[in-house]
């Protein structure tokens, strides 16, 4: 790809796909608390996922650009040219999977979602996204500096 | 469209003008819960199918922290089913 033609592609955009909708430049997908939780960026892929370090659960991720900090000791990063997976239970027999993203194309990334390794009932099924007792489903999200925020 | 119905639109529609931040976004916020909660299946399937068209924080979804958002950590390994795992060696047999 020639460095023209990369610029082009990145100034297209971005769509990620969660549990049916369509998440269009969103710069963070999900915060909680004013923090970045979740946010992808595409070519190359890149994840980052980073809870607060208060969470309930005791639990703590972080993880920037597909990076692994230091003080994340159970969580797993996965990356290949067109995916990227997060998982939970390093050293386990079954870690769990929390984030699995796939690049559909340039400017397509599909996300499977599930915080509650973490304690944070946010998850996608068949039905679509569950924040706590809410399902979102079948929406765009265009434009939005933050797309969800738990607050 | 029912009476219900109509209302949230309104409403939500004020609330896109307000500063998410707003004490009165918040107030209405609250006064729109009971009526999101008195719409049947169908009249919620079409609020959820909408597009959300924004520009910055106005657009974000807002969901309060609550007991609803936390739950336990799913414990790896700690729920033990009542029939075994089971183990195939062989497909054939399986089936």
């Amino acid at each position: 790809m020639t460095g023209e033609v990369a610029r082009r592609v990145a100034d297209e955009g971005l769509t990620v796909e969660i549990g049916g909708n369509r998440f269009v430049d969103c710069n963070t997908l999900i915060s909680i608390g004013g923090q970045t939780l979740l946010r992808v960026e595409a070519n190359p892929l890149r994840l980052s996922l980073t809870t607060p370090p208060d969470l309930p659960s005791g639990r703590r991720v972080s993880v920037v650009q597909n990076n692994l900090d230091s003080e994340s000791g159970s969580v797993i990063v996965v990356t290949a040219d067109s995916n990227v997976s997060i998982f939970w239970g390093k050293g386990a027999s079954s870690p769990v999977s929390m984030v699995l993203a796939t690049r559909l194309d340039a400017h397509r990334v599909h996300l499977k979602l599930d915080l509650r390794p973490l304690g944070i009932l946010v998850y996608d099924d068949i039905d679509g996204l569950h924040v706590g007792g809410n399902a979102l489903c079948g929406n765009t999200i265009r434009g939005a500096t933050v797309a969800i925020s738990l607050k | 469209m029912s009476g219900r119905m109509r209302i949230l639109l309104e409403l939500e529609r004020i609330l896109l003008v307000l500063d998410a931040e707003d004490p009165a976004a918040e107030a209405l916020r609250e006064l729109m819960d009971p009526l999101w909660y008195g719409l049947d299946d169908e009249e919620r399937r079409l609020l959820n199918d909408r597009a959300i068209s924004g520009y910055g924080d106005r657009h974000t979804i807002p969901f309060e922290l609550g007991a609803d958002l936390f739950g336990p950590a799913r414990d790896l390994g700690g729920t033990q089913a009542e029939v075994g795992p089971l183990e195939f060696g062989d497909w054939r047999s399986a089936a």
